[in-house]
């Protein structure tokens, strides 16, 4: 196979040669260290072979030194294939300006990628390496990596580490962002910890100060749960402190909503109106071009994709396919069993908006409750553990 | 064989060096019966589809067979491709 593939590279001849003493030319030929291949009797006075390009021009001496006579059968390969086109001029600038045309291409950036940032944004970046020098369009050896990194660094004090790869015509840029200090509790003024919810105290933490409730006491919002008024045991005197802790208590969080006889459902209607978007260099054309959707409420699907070729090499082709899905809204009757279940659901949703994160859920209580008027309530009670601390600083006096 | 030769041999044989390079003799590697490689020969004498002849340091050696096709040929080796029925040494 690798035989065949280099002989296709280095062109061969395949050759008839006539006489009697045709080995006397074979031998000649080794000799003289040309190779020979394939060679098969064709009948008494004559045999065939095969030989390579550069070997047939001194072959053609050795047949006559050897007293035979030699006839091309064939001429094949890379270097003949070649020498056809050769005359062709025009296919063969047109071959070369493509050539020249692509390298140019493949010589810009055209894809620009950031990796590594969670809590900054990524146009906020990729905007601040376009003003740096890195953009869409860019000539690969203009961007000087050493001086991006500079001023992004300079630029900005929410880095830590910034680095640029260039991969075929992608550029990556890894970031890592800086951990940003909490401010430092330089003055520490005496303070309490205080309760900013009602509860029952489960638990007591103290890192400085001195205990004021104990597990089990009903505390409600605004008690001093840690005091920071420390009694020094001979003097008797009070020593100011900033008191740290933290005091889990129970609490509880009451949620009632009506029991609704009916949802409304945002559903499909089952039209559909496509849009497709193809950028071509930075221009964009749509497809097709007159926007005639008319839906009063719609859902959008957006799928972006930018060809190319294997994993680095970008094309500056994107395509962007919209889809918009008509929508309306219904009102879906609900039967008793459903109605508990949608109001259940609705209060579990807002349950997340009330109940801090930091709390844990220890129970949830449900009980239904009817008004005078014989409307239907749903009653969720969320029994919770969780800090109800907070430092209070003393007013000086 | 000379005495010179024999000489020459047990020299070979103590320090196992390759034998056919030092001695000028063919090596011959048969593979299967239809594919046979001949190192160190000195010229092809005649080549038919049933028979082939070299010339080797040790005497004409004779490949006898059918469809015999020299596959590659070079100045130290040939490879000879087909149905090989017998060798044989005339020295």
């Amino acid at each position: 196979m690798i035989f065949k593939l280099i002989n296709f590279f280095r062109g061969y001849v395949h050759i008839k040669i006539s006489n009697k003493f045709v080995e006397r030319f074979i031998n000649i030929c080794t000799y003289h260290n040309l190779f020979l291949w394939d060679i098969v009797r064709e009948d008494d006075a004559s045999v065939t072979a095969y030989l390579s390009r550069r070997a047939f021009r001194e072959a053609g001496a050795i047949a006559e030194k050897a007293n035979v006579t030699m006839e091309v059968l064939k001429k094949g390969g890379l270097p003949y294939i070649l020498a056809r086109y050769k005359k062709r001029k025009a296919f063969a600038a047109g071959a070369l300006l493509f050539i020249i045309t692509f390298a140019y291409l493949m010589s810009l950036v055209w894809y620009v990628e950031v990796i590594g940032n969670e809590r900054i944004p990524t146009e906020e970046l990729l905007n601040e390496v376009k003003n740096s020098g890195i953009y869409i369009g860019v000539s690969k050896g203009k961007i000087d990596r050493d001086s991006v990194i500079t001023d992004m660094m300079l630029s900005r004090d929410d880095l830590s580490w910034v680095g640029i790869y260039v991969k075929g015509t992608k550029v990556t840029v890894h970031v890592t962002e800086r951990d940003l200090m909490p401010p430092a509790e330089d003055d520490k003024p005496p303070c309490d910890i205080v309760a900013i919810k009602d509860g029952v105290v489960k638990e007591v933490i103290v890192k400085a100060g001195i205990a004021a409730v104990k597990e089990g006491d009903s505390v409600f919002k605004g008690d001093v749960l840690i005091k920071g008024d420390v009694p020094l045991k001979f003097s008797g005197d009070l020593l100011h402190v900033h008191a740290r802790g933290e005091v889990y208590a129970v609490t509880w969080y009451d949620i009632k909503k009506e029991v609704p006889a009916y949802k409304t459902v945002k559903d499909r209607t089952g039209k559909t109106y496509k849009k497709t978007r193809i950028d071509i260099f930075g221009k964009s054309v749509y497809l097709p071009k007159l926007s005639n959707m008319s839906y009063a409420e719609y859902e959008e699907e957006v799928q972006s994709r930018t060809l190319s070729l294997g994993q680095n090499v970008y094309l500056p082709v994107s395509v962007t396919e919209y889809r918009f899905n008509e929508i309306q809204t219904v009102q879906v009757s609900l039967n008793e069993e459903e109605a508990i279940e949608y109001c259940v659901s609705l209060i579990e949703e807002e349950a997340k908006d009330v109940i801090p994160e930091n709390a844990e859920v220890l129970a949830k209580y449900r009980r239904y409750v009817y008004d005078e008027n014989g409307k239907k309530y749903v009653e969720m009670i969320y029994e919770c553990k969780e800090n109800i601390g907070v430092t209070v600083v003393k007013a000086k006096g | 064989m000379g005495k010179r030769l024999r000489i020459k041999e047990k020299f070979v044989n103590a320090l196992e060096l390759p034998r056919e390079l030092i001695l000028n003799v063919p090596k011959i590697t048969l593979t299967g019966k239809d594919k046979i490689l001949i190192e160190c020969y000195r010229s092809l004498v005649s080549y038919e589809t049933d028979c082939v002849k070299l010339s080797t340091a040790i005497g004409v050696l004779s490949l006898y067979g059918r469809d015999l096709t020299i596959k590659e040929i070079t100045g130290e080796d040939i490879i000879v491709q087909g149905k090989v029925n017998k060798l044989e040494f005339h020295s």
